[in-house]
């Protein structure tokens, strides 16, 4: 979060995050470089790049794409999801490499434009066997061109929270390419299950966690049967809220978290300005809900940002009556001053 | 995330749970038994002893062999550096001519090394041989060869 423009919002966490991330990937490129060199001596430097890069890569977003649900199941891996933008935009550089040097290798070296040989060079697209698979790696490459480019808070402001969400939500889509670029491509070649099976494990993982998250929130979203005479809705015991957090309500399309502190109780939409963050998974810090996502913060009793920041999000009517929590799913503006329920 | 995006969220991850894994199965079970290699190798026939005459090109050369032990001709190509056509076929004929239609197809030339193609008895005859370089992809001859059988 920040006032000024900056390219890069640097502090230490993030820093230690792109570290140890940078680490790794050395770590592996060097490891598979070496083996390769001990067990295939007379690969050669651009067949080395490529693999190395590639499978770096795809290694890369299964760890990309397990994140997100398991933040969901676990808020302890919320740390992980801070700085995924650049865990991202890396990823993309490294399957940038590979496609680049796969094109020249393959295409580039001929008289025909290298993408119409691309395209062209093989038209086998009935076949399994032999279909030409490096166009799949090709459009999941401009799926992932596209997510590194907009990547910017610059492009998230400009685009909207909601455009920007879908766009970069097409990166399911260049999986699924991805998944087949190498089904259909390395491993029709490859006489070892091995790496069949991991990639496999791999894709029943990543699905298996999506629809897990997907389906353990859906029992947890609130649907009340009928309003109150009031417009107030009973909601839950103030004791299933614990201090600092928040109890996320979705009533009539309205996602509300309800946040208990300091004796108090308040309401505002559960949805952050800056990514569409869950703010009911955060917590309040100094005072502020502070979204997990990227620390993104809100007063609760008037869902605006601190000073000089500028973001406001809506703000609902809660009531304690006898323990009970009641809201008023009616939103009122953003930013506007609600007076907190007391806890008695 | 929203509402709308996490349904569509559960909606899109339902479709990828049944499209994906029949994808990868459907690939698992196109893995052919055997992986064929390039087998221009394994059909290579034996180098003539003899060469009769050459013709020399920066990237490649052909000579028109024969052997005493062997019927016919033979031609090879040594290819030095790869061609820049990514398919090339070589077409023999006994006449001058500057398409394929009424030539006799020899083989395909790969990367660098010897290639080489017999051409039987019928070619002894002949006071020159007339070979085409042609480019699958364009489909189109790119290199005419002359080479004198004396």
């Amino acid at each position: 979060m920040a006032l000024n423009y900056s390219a890069v919002l640097w502090n230490r966490q993030k820093k230690i995050y792109d570290k140890v991330m940078l680490g790794l990937i050395g770590l592996y490129l060097v490891l598979f470089v070496v083996l390769n060199l001990v067990f295939f001596s007379e690969i050669t430097a651009e067949t080395l790049i490529i693999r190395a890069t590639g499978s770096c890569a795809i290694i890369m977003l299964h760890v990309i794409l397990m994140i997100g649900p398991l933040c969901r199941m676990n808020s302890q891996y919320l740390p992980l999801l801070y700085n995924r933008r650049h865990l991202g935009v890396t990823m993309f550089i490294l399957a940038l490499i590979h496609g680049g040097f796969s094109t020249i290798q393959f295409h580039a070296l001929g008289d025909v434009n290298p993408l119409v040989s691309l395209f062209l060079s093989n038209t086998e697209y009935f076949s399994l066997t032999n279909f030409p698979f490096q166009v799949l790696g090709f459009f999941a490459l401009l799926i992932l061109f596209l997510m590194a480019a907009t990547s910017h808070d610059f492009w998230l402001k400009n685009l909207s929270p909601k455009v920007w969400k879908s766009l970069h939500m097409m990166v399911y889509v260049a999986y699924g390419l991805l998944i087949m670029h190498v089904m259909l491509g390395v491993l029709q070649l490859e006489k070892s299950p091995v790496y069949v099976m991991l990639l496999g494990l791999g894709m029943v993982s990543i699905i298996g966690l999506h629809l897990k998250a997907a389906f353990d929130e859906k029992k947890k979203e609130f649907r009340p049967e009928s309003l109150a005479d009031n417009g107030f809705i009973k909601v839950c015991d103030i004791s299933d809220i614990a201090e600092n957090r928040a109890k996320v309500v979705l009533i009539e399309g309205e996602n509300i978290a309800i946040f208990k502190y300091d004796g108090k109780i308040s309401a505002i939409n559960n949805v952050c300005k800056h990514q569409n963050g869950p703010l009911g998974e955060g917590k309040i810090i100094d005072g502020c809900i502070t979204c997990p996502w990227h620390g993104y913060q809100y007063l609760p009793e008037n869902g605006q940002s601190p000073p000089p920041f500028k973001e406001k999000v809506t703000t609902y009517d809660v009531k304690v009556h006898n323990s009970t929590v009641y809201v008023n799913p009616n939103p009122h503006p953003e930013g506007t001053q609600v007076e907190p329920a007391k806890i008695v | 995330m929203i509402y709308a995006l996490r349904k569509r969220h559960r909606k899109m991850w339902l479709l990828l749970g049944i499209l994906l894994p029949i994808g990868f199965i459907a690939a698992v079970l196109a893995v052919p038994e055997m992986v064929v290699e390039n087998d221009f190798d394994i059909k290579q026939p034996v180098l003539y002893s003899d060469i009769i005459s050459s013709f020399e090109e920066e990237d490649y050369e052909v000579h028109l062999r024969k052997d005493a032990n062997l019927p016919g001709r033979q031609v090879e190509f040594v290819v030095k550096e790869a061609f820049k056509v990514p398919t090339v076929l070589v077409f023999f004929s006994h006449q001058e001519t500057e398409t394929i239609q009424n030539t006799g197809v020899l083989g395909k030339i790969g990367g660098p090394g010897s290639h080489r193609f017999n051409l039987g008895n019928i070619a002894n005859q002949n006071p020159q041989i007339y070979l085409l370089l042609y480019d699958k992809f364009k489909e189109q001859v790119f290199k005419k060869i002359t080479i004198e059988n004396e």
